[in-house]
């Protein structure tokens, strides 16, 4: 079933750097979950989610990545179909949002799946639209089509999610050809929006926006980014050592294992670590962007651009969040937080980009990133 | 269009980087610039706040490693709410084991305080059940408490650590810095595995005692039955060896609990066998017979008139019967307790030779015991103010003077060790924490008098108590002694219902081991020293021998006994 050639082509490169910052992920939630009994099962979880996504990887590459583009109105359907259930029978997630859906033993985050499902359906329904994207009728009816589960998601209310997807959407429209007028436009009226959006959203994500804004507004809010502050500022080059960092250790940071990750690697491997683990997931996005580029179509492009978007941008938000540049969103590090539906979600794209990249056909690799588009349209 | 898509990339491409430059900017900053310092300050603050290192402080064992004071741990059991997240959970954790109320933990959780305490002392088995819950924002800190197994047991010999780690009175006073080690600040964190310095503190040393715990507790036993029998408000029993100084007991009563000193009356933490001078009374006579033996002023088989009265710087001096004894040997003063006797021989002294004497003996200033709170009696010399002559004659029957039961034994113990005056001490070894043991070596202080005076002042208290039949007497041992019976001065006076009686001995004559002053304060049931303290000396004695397991010395008598 699966030729010689697909085997070869298979990117060993990315899936090693991305087993590495699994592994690297599970050391530094051992690190920052040390003694603390209410959390002591993450580490034996993160390592199985990791063996579980691995797989994932290797099933969803061996299936040819057309399969699933050619479903796409199907899997969109079933996107919409998770995400209105969760309105009505989710549960409550860490952070009080309806987010979760209790799927027997396991808890699953629906809007982690959606958010990789939505880029098979967006990469296809972008592909079918590639000579009419520069009308702004294409793009509001892409973006039409896209608001439906970004709306479920946002009133559960994941305001990370949202943001992200509309993201990955944004980015995707742009690489099939989007307009600069119309991308204006957008700026714009998000502008505009903006108010709107604001007197829409709830509480604790205004607040974590107003700390933002002005960090001494909640002393309580504060504290956390205040306490991620001191921690990456208290690393320097080489770090405090492997589970000897005083703010991750000693619990000053709340949820370190997850959306402070980084706040430890800064604080216990310093700015060599940090800079370390960007580096890694810098390769992962190249090693992806290379994908998009060798891929036999556009549809199979632009779902690497849509997997290379989620990574970067989390990882942006995560860091941002963490250094203070950006607002508390909830985000996680891609690979390395913990949390199962992330990560196997995230190894889920991995696998659409292995499924891409297998596929292409490397007597005719394209000199230039246009080529597969044009044979497409030829 | 692949134009535009490819310009495009390269402009998510220069995002992109732009982006990521921005992060490694801030991460630049936040870790080398200018703030690092300050962030460094303000985790270190958190980790490394309000922590004093104390080394654990050093145990005290008797002479036979009986621990007598040692540390367990209490806890001081707080927390800091913004670091629970959830609330009700640690709110119901510890309901359920502190047996805290669970709405009032969760109002203190509510609270903007950065630090909310909870409870202190915790018991040990509490605070490790809170520890074993691991919970985010509960801080559960030991706190060293002292503890004495043996309760009130030597309490004045111990002493007690007070709330701020100090010791205090007794052998944690005195060997307070010994004890506690070198307390460090600053230089401890709270991070596992993380290096401290924690070499750079000491830990405190254990200290061995010379009281032996049988003895002490024998001492104190029979202390409370004699205050039971006699009617006395208060006494000391005070047992050391002659020859090293070392205390074997020293017991007061009344006494306190040092576990509890802070529901404890305060007047009780002074130790009266070191503490506390009263006028000593006939116990006296020993020195002034003594002295009088080595200026040679009289031998011991000398006599002396007893006309029942003698006037010395206008005052004049009877005897305890108020009668005269006619022609009396040296024994027989000492028997009968003569002051007429004492007065003439401190006569013959004279005042020069007999307060030098008084002082070889070692009165009038501390010996420097090993223990907190020494003092010395008071003793006027000629060429003080307050001298008068008469004082020559009371003082030689141990009035107008005052010294220590801790004095008195040491003074009468030079008489048992051949006229050597041995500093007395309490602390037999030092164990420092590294296992180096320092071994104290006895303290000479001088000579009293000398060999020969002391053997022949020995012959004649024995022979005294011989010859009175005294109730001190022990069968099968040879004992010395002597009693006293001093009447409580008071203002313009003395009080003649109210006395202290006392009395002073060794044994066995031949070789002595021991050096025992019994004091009771105001018996009821009697007021002379001979009929109190003696039959107490006796019986504690009678008891000490076999602790000590010395054999008789004297089988004749021994067998005289029924």
């Amino acid at each position: 079933m699966i030729s010689s050639r697909y085997l070869r082509n298979f990117d060993y490169v990315l899936l090693a750097v991305v087993i590495i910052l699994i592994i690297f992920g599970i050391m530094m939630i051992a690190s920052a979950t040390r003694d603390v009994a209410s959390l002591a099962d993450r580490v034996r979880s993160q390592i199985l989610y990791g063996i579980v996504g691995v797989g994932v990887v290797f099933v969803v590459a061996a299936v040819d990545y057309r399969l699933l583009t050619s479903t796409y109105l199907w899997i969109y359907g079933l996107v919409v179909l998770i995400l209105a259930a969760v309105g009505l029978l989710g549960t409550e997630g860490e952070a009080g949002a309806q987010s979760w859906l209790n799927l027997g033993v396991a808890g699953f985050q629906p809007s982690e799946l959606a958010k990789m499902l939505l880029i098979i359906v967006l990469a296809q329904q972008l592909a079918n639209n590639a000579d009419r994207i520069e009308r702004l009728s294409t793009v509001l009816i892409s973006l039409a089509f896209v608001s439906v589960p970004v709306f479920f998601i946002f009133i559960q209310p994941d305001l990370g999610i949202t943001i992200l997807v509309l993201v990955v959407w944004f980015v995707m429209v742009w690489a099939a050809g989007m307009r600069w007028q119309h991308i204006l436009l957008f700026v714009i009226v998000a502008l505009v929006l903006m108010p709107i959006v604001w007197s829409q959203m709830e509480d604790y994500q205004r607040s974590r926006i107003a700390v933002f804004i002005n960090p001494e507004s909640d002393p309580d809010a504060f504290f956390n980014i205040d306490q991620a502050m001191i921690a990456i500022g208290n690393g320097g080059l080489l770090g405090r050592g492997y589970m000897q960092g005083s703010q991750s250790q000693l619990r000053y940071l709340r949820v370190r294992h997850t959306d402070f990750i980084f706040a430890v690697i800064a604080e216990e491997l310093g700015f060599v670590g940090a800079v370390a683990t960007l580096l890694l997931i810098g390769i992962v996005i190249f090693r992806i962007l290379r994908a998009a580029r060798l891929a036999p179509d556009m549809a199979g492009s632009l779902l690497c651009y849509g997997v290379a978007t989620v990574i970067f941008f989390q990882t942006l938000v995560s860091i941002g969040m963490n250094v203070r540049l950006l607002p508390v969103t909830g985000l996680t590090l891609p690979f390395i937080s913990s949390g199962g539906s992330s990560l196997v979600t995230l190894l889920f794209g991995i696998g659409l980009v292995e499924s891409v990249v297998m596929r292409h056909d490397p007597h005719e690799v394209p000199a230039r990133i246009s080529q597969p588009f044009h044979s497409l349209r030829a | 269009m692949h134009e535009t898509l490819s310009r495009r990339l390269s402009f998510v491409s220069a995002i992109l980087l732009i982006l990521v430059s921005l992060i490694v900017y801030r991460l630049v900053s936040l870790q080398f610039g200018v703030d690092t310092a300050y962030f460094a300050l303000i985790a270190q603050s958190e980790y490394r706040y309000q922590v004093l290192i104390r080394p654990p402080r050093g145990e005290i064992y008797d002479r036979n490693e009986v621990l007598l004071a040692t540390n367990t741990v209490e806890y001081e059991i707080g927390m800091s709410p913004v670091l629970i997240y959830d609330r009700e959970g640690t709110a119901g954790a510890l309901a359920e084991v502190m047996g805290l109320p669970y709405d009032e933990l969760l109002e203190d959780m509510s609270s903007p305080q950065p630090y909310v305490l909870l409870v202190r002392p915790a018991p040990a088995a509490m605070g490790q059940a809170v520890m074993e819950l691991n919970l985010d924002g509960i801080s559960v800190t030991p706190i060293s408490r002292r503890f004495y197994p043996h309760g009130a047991m030597a309490s004045h010999v111990l002493g007690f650590v007070g709330y701020d780690d100090e010791g205090y009175y007794g052998i944690e006073g005195f060997y307070n810095e010994i004890l506690k080690g070198e307390v460090t600040v600053g230089d401890q964190s709270r991070i596992p595995f993380e290096a401290t310095g924690s070499e750079s503190w000491r830990s405190g040393s254990d200290l061995r005692l010379t009281i032996v715990s049988e003895i002490q507790y024998l001492a104190e036993d029979t202390l409370a039955r004699a205050l039971e029998e006699t009617g006395a408000q208060s006494g000391t029993i005070l047992v050391l060896d002659p020859r090293t100084g070392e205390i074997l007991a020293m017991a007061n009563r009344p006494a306190f609990d040092p576990n509890r000193f802070y529901s404890q009356d305060t007047a009780l933490f002074t130790n009266p066998a070191i503490s506390d001078p009263y006028e000593p009374g006939s116990t006296l006579k020993v020195l002034t017979m003594a002295i009088a033996l080595e200026t040679g002023v009289v031998e011991p088989d000398s006599t002396y008139e007893d006309t029942g009265v003698i006037e010395i710087g206008g005052i004049e001096v009877y005897n305890w019967d108020r009668q005269a004894h006619g022609v009396t040997t040296m024994t027989d003063l000492l028997g009968k307790s003569l002051n007429v006797g004492a007065a003439t021989l401190a006569l013959r002294i004279g005042p020069r030779r007999f307060y030098a004497g008084l002082e070889d003996f070692g009165l009038g200033e501390p010996l420097g015991i090993d223990l907190q709170g020494e003092v010395g009696g008071t003793l006027r010399q000629p060429g003080d103010a307050d001298w008068h002559e008469s004082d020559l004659a009371t003082n030689s029957f141990g009035q107008g003077l005052t010294v220590t039961p801790l004095q008195l034994a040491v003074a009468v113990g030079a008489i048992a060790n051949e006229g050597l005056i041995v500093q007395p001490h309490m602390v037999s070894q030092r164990i420092a924490p590294d296992g180096t043991v320092t071994d104290f070596e006895p303290t000479v202080l001088g000579r009293a008098v000398s060999q020969e005076t002391a053997r022949q002042l020995s012959r004649m208290l024995a022979n005294a108590l011989e010859r009175e039949a005294s109730a001190a007497l022990v069968p099968g041992y040879t004992i010395a002694g002597k009693t006293g019976t001093a009447e409580i001065p008071i203002p313009g006076g003395y009080d003649p219902d109210r006395t202290i009686a006392s009395f002073v001995g060794f044994g066995p004559v031949s070789d002595p081991r021991f050096v025992v002053l019994i004091r009771l304060d105001q018996p009821t049931s009697s007021r002379w020293g001979s009929e109190t303290a003696a039959p107490v000396f006796s019986y504690f004695v009678s008891r000490l021998v076999v602790l000590m397991e010395i054999p008789p010395d004297d089988p004749a008598a021994l067998a005289s006994t029924p």
